[in-house]
């Protein structure tokens, strides 16, 4: 009877945990449409998301579970897009062991270049261990 | 309205496809626990091996398993959505760096994209995939309407983007060691900046702090190359 109470709790938790944040995608693919924007709904949608809890101080612990959970598992929604590294198309398969030399050699120096770049920027204001927190 | 409504209805009516992604994620994500979450063991890498192999034998097209595996992709939204979450959760300690956030975004994004097409240009490659390379670092969605926009290929940016995150996630490790990079900040948002949401993954691994910052460097990077590139583009041609 408990375990069937506490998955239904869950089960409730998560949808109402999406249902807040399809709201906020709705609006941001709304102003998307509206004014024509190169942006993507959800992205909007999550700066959205962000202001609102600025502006009401604390998440509520719906969101806070939800969230946690989606972001946990982010790669497998990107697996059916991932796949398609291997059906690009007869068009580009002569070009793709250059596209790939590319996009090893770019990725990994302009990441270097990231890194270094931020991390002389940030020197002036370390991190304090205390004030550090924990995902769980 | 019925063209809205199909992908789903594929997904219900050939289950498979939903069970092959989930049964590859699955997969994926316990070899990588067991390595001990080594970095070129991904669940995005070995989940995409079996789906694949699925589709290699399977008389299923791309293109049609997409679509039946629409419902997964479709939880791309809300997630991205609740990277606002952590974001505001450390934004007391993003306040404080605001200055070298947008220093290194503008050096990040410009190297980001540049790189990638001097190198398509220098290779001799066709002009539509060299404009295709300039979106590669920015969010699937975006990048696709980016590529659309600018004179791109819009299938061979999501192939891109994607390979552009893997690639991100598998040498992130091994950049932040030979760089002596220990700062869960400076490492979240080099990973959002490079290798967008697969990278933002990767991110959350190191901690919640490093998950804030990749999101919030995904998103800026996101927003600003939408906004300049095009204009860019405009100027060059």
């Amino acid at each position: 009877m408990s375990i069937i109470k506490k998955s239904s709790k869950k089960l409730l938790d998560l949808s109402a945990g999406i249902g807040i944040l399809l709201c906020f995608q709705f609006a941001g693919q709304s102003i998307t449409d509206l004014f024509e924007l190169t942006l993507p709904g959800p992205v909007i949608g999550m700066l959205l998301l962000f202001v609102a809890l600025t502006l009401f101080k604390k998440t509520p612990k719906v969101l806070l579970d939800t969230s946690a959970t989606l972001i946990k598992h982010l790669s497998l929604f990107f697996l059916p897009a991932a796949t398609g590294i291997f059906f690009l198309g007869a068009a580009i398969n002569k070009e793709l062991p250059a596209i790939m030399l590319i996009l090893v050699v770019s990725t990994t120096l302009a990441m270097v270049i990231t890194a270094y770049c931020m991390s002389r920027l940030i020197r002036k204001t370390p991190l304090n261990a205390d004030v550090t927190k924990g995902l769980d | 309205m019925a063209a809205v409504f199909e992908p789903f209805m594929l997904a219900f009516q050939h289950p498979l496809a939903m069970l092959v992604t989930i049964a590859g994620y699955l997969l994926g994500f316990f070899i990588y626990r067991k390595s001990k979450q080594k970095s070129w063991l991904h669940p995005v890498i070995l989940g995409v091996f079996p789906i694949a192999l699925f589709l290699q034998f399977y008389p299923l097209d791309y293109g049609q398993y997409r679509m039946e595996s629409y419902p997964i992709h479709f939880l791309l939204g809300p997630a991205t959505v609740a990277l606002a979450v952590p974001l505001y959760n450390q934004l007391y300690l993003i306040r404080p760096v605001v200055a070298p956030i947008i220093v290194t975004l503008i050096i990040g994004a410009v190297a980001a994209s540049a790189i990638g097409v001097l190198m398509g240009y220098w290779l001799d490659l066709q002009l539509s995939t060299v404009l295709t390379l300039s979106a590669k670092s920015v969010t699937t969605p975006i990048s696709m309407a980016l590529a659309d926009s600018i004179g791109g290929v819009p299938i061979l940016a999501a192939g891109i983007v994607i390979t552009t995150g893997v690639v991100g996630a598998i040498f992130a490790p091994l950049i932040f060691k030979l760089c002596n990079v220990e700062d869960d900040r400076v490492r979240g948002f080099t990973l959002g900046l490079n290798a967008h949401g697969v990278g933002t993954a990767k991110a959350f691994e190191y901690s919640e702090l490093a998950g804030a910052f990749s999101s919030l460097a995904l998103s800026l990077t996101g927003t600003i190359t939408a906004i300049f590139l095009p204009i860019v583009v405009s100027l060059c041609s």
